[in-house]
């Protein structure tokens, strides 16, 4: 294809920005995005939320508000206390807990679940729904805590004042009485173990 | 026509001046744009995008980060909080903590802010309490002697009164800052333990 004319041909030209193209492609191989490096989800930001949680929820444990949070359970209506009508909170519940959620983590840039999981009667994890503020994005951290709760256990009215009520004499409790019988067949003082995980995210 | 004839495929014209005219090769000047256009396309592409492969070697604030979650870490699982029961502090230790003080039953040591959270000297560091004991914003607190119990920065005026954020202040720094923050319990309160380096 020797002319006298010295003129591109197309095809010549987008062979040259091809040849551009991949020598650029193979250069970007030496380099790389370390996990550090500033973007709205680094690992950094994962890190301090990932702890954060879990100070709130040693927090929480501490000063017995995830325990309270837990046994504030309506019996008659068979749900917690002031769940809306679409059977879990889109925020922080009326407690003592949910107010540390909403300080810590109720801002516009952070979006968090809360799941309970307990033993079912056929040993197996289930677990419901407490918080939900939507599906999680792809850069998500999890923090757990577990809470025992024993047969002996009260629970708890709206406004966080002990009741009567304990949980064996509950019957519409979400968590049912776990198999734990000994081997003399007596039942054990042990109701169910409660883990509370909370998964943040940022939106 | 014999195969090897060389006038099968070049054939041109001879113009009267002697130059050659190259019309039987459809090439037009619409095919030299496309290919040239195209070309240098990809070429100016190419010089304004490596500058940005050499952006995770310039120097940010990678070091920061690093320390910045390590002295928070420290701080609320060792020096003010028992390390047995972490995220809980000690009242006493934290109020002398941010009073400039280092008293010996305390598990911080050293004269300076540097070396009691224990980063080199040159380091600007800040360390914060915030929370929100009334239900408002969150705000830095301060330690009122008198009621002996925590409140926001604005409604502690007595001289015994501990404001508790310590080091360089943060407002007056205009590069980027990093900040490690936790969640503690702090007077059976639930606020949040920020550390800012930059």
């Amino acid at each position: 294809m020797v002319t006298d004319r010295g003129q591109a041909h197309a095809l010549e030209g987008i062979t040259a920005g091809l040849l551009l193209l991949s020598s650029l492609v193979f250069a970007m191989q030496m380099t790389a995005v370390t996990p550090l490096t500033a973007s709205t989800s680094s690992q950094h930001i994962e890190n301090q939320q990932r702890e954060a949680m879990r100070g709130l929820l040693a927090t929480a444990s501490e000063t017995g508000a995830l325990r309270r949070a837990i046994l504030a359970w309506d019996d008659s209506n068979g749900e917690f206390h002031e769940t809306p009508s679409q059977g879990y909170f889109s925020q922080g519940p009326p407690n003592e807990f949910g107010r540390m959620l909403n300080r810590s983590f109720g801002n516009s840039s952070t979006a968090y679940n809360v799941h309970l999981s307990y033993l079912s009667r056929g040993n197996e994890r289930k677990r419901i729904r407490y918080v939900y503020q939507g599906s999680p994005s792809d850069n998500t951290v999890t923090a757990t805590w577990m809470v025992t709760l024993v047969n002996d256990s009260h629970l708890y009215d709206a406004s966080g004042d002990k009741q009567s009520t304990t949980l064996s004499e509950a019957d519409t409790y979400f968590a049912p009485v776990a198999n734990n019988t000994a081997a003399d067949g007596h039942a054990g003082p042990v109701y169910n173990v409660i883990e509370v995980e909370v998964v943040v995210w940022r939106i | 026509m014999s195969p090897d004839s060389p006038t099968r495929f070049t054939r041109s014209r001879e113009c009267r001046d002697g130059s050659t005219q190259s019309g039987d090769r459809a090439q037009t000047t619409i095919d030299f744009t496309v290919g040239v256009s195209i070309f240098l396309l990809t070429l100016t592409f190419a010089f304004a995008f490596v500058p940005g492969l050499l952006a995770p070697f310039t120097g940010g604030v990678q070091e920061e980060t690093v320390a910045a979650n390590r002295v928070v870490d420290t701080l609320s699982q060792q020096l003010l909080a028992a390390p047995t029961q972490p995220y809980v502090l000690d009242s006493y230790c934290t109020k002398e903590f941010f009073d400039d003080n280092s008293p010996s039953e305390c598990r911080f040591s050293g004269s300076t802010l540097q070396e009691r959270i224990g980063i080199s000297d040159r380091q600007v560091v800040n360390v914060t309490i915030k929370g929100n004991p009334d239900e408002g914003e969150n705000d830095v607190l301060c330690w009122d002697a008198d009621k002996g119990e925590l409140d926001e920065q604005g409604d502690c005026t007595a001289g015994s009164d501990v404001q508790l954020t310590v080091g360089s202040s943060v407002a007056k720094q205009t590069g980027s800052t990093v900040t490690a923050y936790r969640e503690v319990l702090l007077a059976n309160q639930s606020v949040t333990l920020e550390v800012h380096m930059w």
